[in-house]
């Protein structure tokens, strides 16, 4: 059964003040669809019913899972495009000027899930910098929460259904390989990239300093606390000239003093401020 | 080796149902044990490899899915809206199974029938069976070969 | 904004229609096959684009797809090809037959409309109020 008003709104309202993100009215239908497979999975009845509960028994854990319901952008790969674009045309052109010298760029995705954003930049970096692919060392660095992920990640397997999203259809041809129904990224590019399981909220293990370190879609999971320990923590895991970027609808900007937003091409990047202890 | 075993039948046919019939949210394929032949749509692949993709389900189960991937009512369902449904979906089914076999191969246009038994598959064999349970009715996916 | 859907599967059809309907394409045309596209095309306000199904009777879509690619008119409608067929020796053909993007069934509505978006085409995506994609709009350092 699809949500009463009530629990749309309560929807509404939840979503607009964790994540930032207007859903209009006649989105009902875009949350009917999300929070049905959702219900199905912990034992609700249906949709409504898991809003009900929400409402009733408030609990952290249930609403990050109907915010992640609700907020998963289908779209995973080069994900709101636009820092793509921004990557490509600025930063990355950016950092290798910077880094000519040593001839090294290390970029971490924090919450990289099944690797959809570390290969993303590793195909953008193999089309657009193959001056990168000799004498260069390159480390991509990719951490989940959730050890099932980190092991789908290193697969670089992937279904139709994923490849469809947000993947131009040259890039598919150019970088994957059919594998019965699913296709697998090539090796070259899997090769370039190496994954670890970590809890970005727990104790950060030692890691070298990053050129971009890409935190996007995470922070809303956690307190006011969390996210400005987490920025914090960034910004200090950055290289000299280093950015961090966040998801689209995200902003540091009165969570973290230590960053400063920088607008670059269509995308807003922060870069850590003065000397950091 | 041979990339059509039950796990990819089962895989495609699980989201090829989430893709196309998502609109309300529907329920997920569920294992299951019956077979019903109320409803049986078919696709021929030719080429090579040769065979036949077969989707069997109840009555109730058609009409289910036709008026989910339509997104209207269940009593607004015809048989024509059913046939249309019903064989937009053994063709997805099928294509993707065809990308699992060898290549190239063709595949033809869909086949729906209602009631009556099915045409014989003559020199072809069952290769592989998945039989779902999809708001508790049966659906099922056949793959017959050439006997090797 | 003006589309054509060309299968000849009728829910297809229906299916792809009511996508981009709910995401704000005004107008949005129909056709069976090859031919029956280009007979629609004849005479008629240019589609921004066309999804185009591979197998068809009468003109295929890779049939299709050269046909417009050649015709002084047709050639600058954007054409993104939605079917079954997964080889990536088709996939490449079809992209240089002129096709400007590929969606391989099954595929979900979101996806659809990325890759539209992905060709220029800003329609209305997933979560977001009014026909802005979410973006940093949000905010303004």
């Amino acid at each position: 059964m699809a949500v009463a008003t009530d629990q749309f709104q309560f929807v509404r309202q939840l979503v607009q003040t964790r994540t930032a993100i207007v859903l209009g009215e006649d989105k009902k239908y875009l949350v009917d669809s999300r929070l049905a497979p959702l219900a199905r999975d912990l034992g609700f009845g249906d949709a409504d019913a898991v809003v009900q509960h929400l409402r009733r028994v408030p609990n952290l854990a249930l609403e990050q899972r109907i915010l992640e319901a609700l907020t998963t952008n289908e779209t995973l790969w080069f994900r709101d495009r636009q820092p793509f674009e921004a990557l490509a045309s600025h930063v990355l052109p950016q950092l290798v000027q910077r880094n000519a010298a040593t001839r090294q760029l290390r970029i971490w995705s924090a919450a990289c899930s099944s690797g959809q954003e570390i290969y993303s930049l590793a195909m953008l970096l193999d089309e657009q910098f193959p001056e990168l692919r000799n004498h260069w060392h390159v480390d991509l660095f990719g951490t989940d929460f959730c050890t099932e992920m980190v092991t789908r990640a290193t697969e670089g397997l992937y279904s139709t259904l994923e490849v469809n999203r947000g993947l131009p259809a040259s890039l598919l041809v150019r970088y994957f390989d059919r594998e019965g129904a699913n296709w697998r990224l090539k090796p070259h590019v899997r090769s370039r990239a190496r994954f670890g399981t970590m809890n970005l909220a727990g104790p950060w293990p030692p890691m070298s300093a990053f050129d971009l370190v890409l935190m996007r879609n995470v922070l809303i999971y956690f307190d006011v606390p969390t996210k400005e320990r987490l920025l914090k923590a960034a910004g200090n895991q950055l290289a000299p000239g280093g950015y961090v970027l966040l998801g689209a609808a995200e902003t540091a900007v009165g969570l973290c003093t230590d960053l400063t937003p920088v607008r670059l091409g269509d995308a807003v990047f922060y870069s850590a401020k003065g000397p950091r202890s | 080796m041979t990339m059509l075993t039950n796990e990819a039948v089962t895989e495609i046919t699980q989201e090829i149902w989430a893709a196309l019939l998502a609109s309300d949210g529907s329920s997920p394929l569920l294992p299951g044990d019956l077979y019903s032949g109320e409803v049986i749509a078919e696709v021929h692949i030719s080429g090579e490899w040769n065979g036949t993709v077969r989707l069997s389900c109840s009555q109730v189960a058609a009409r289910h899915a036709t008026a989910a991937m339509f997104s209207m009512g269940d009593d607004e369902v015809t048989p024509a809206d059913v046939a249309d449904a019903i064989g937009e979906l053994v063709n997805v089914v099928g294509g993707n199974i065809k990308g699992l076999v060898e290549a190239p191969s063709a595949l033809s246009l869909p086949a729906v029938r209602e009631g009556g038994s099915p045409a014989l598959l003559g020199q072809l064999e069952l290769a592989q069976e998945v039989r779902f349970s999809w708001m508790a009715e049966p659906v099922v996916v056949g793959v017959w070969a050439e006997a090797t | 904004m003006r589309a054509l859907v060309v299968d000849d599967s009728r829910a297809m059809r229906t299916i792809l229609t009511r996508i981009l309907r709910r995401a704000g394409v005004d107008e949005v045309s129909e056709a069976s096959d090859g031919k029956d596209a280009i007979a629609r095309l004849d005479g008629a306000a240019l589609p921004d684009f066309m999804l185009v199904d591979w197998n068809m009777p009468n003109m295929n879509g890779l049939e299709l797809v050269g046909a417009l690619r050649h015709h002084p008119q047709w050639r600058g409608i954007t054409i993104v090809m939605v079917t079954t067929e997964s080889e990536q020796s088709q996939i490449v053909r079809a992209l240089a037959a002129g096709a400007h993007e590929y969606v391989i069934k099954p595929f979900e509505e979101e996806s659809l409309i990325e890759k539209l978006a992905i060709l220029g085409f800003g329609l209305q995506e997933t979560l977001a109020d009014g026909t802005e994609p979410m973006g940093q709009e949000a905010y303004s350092p």
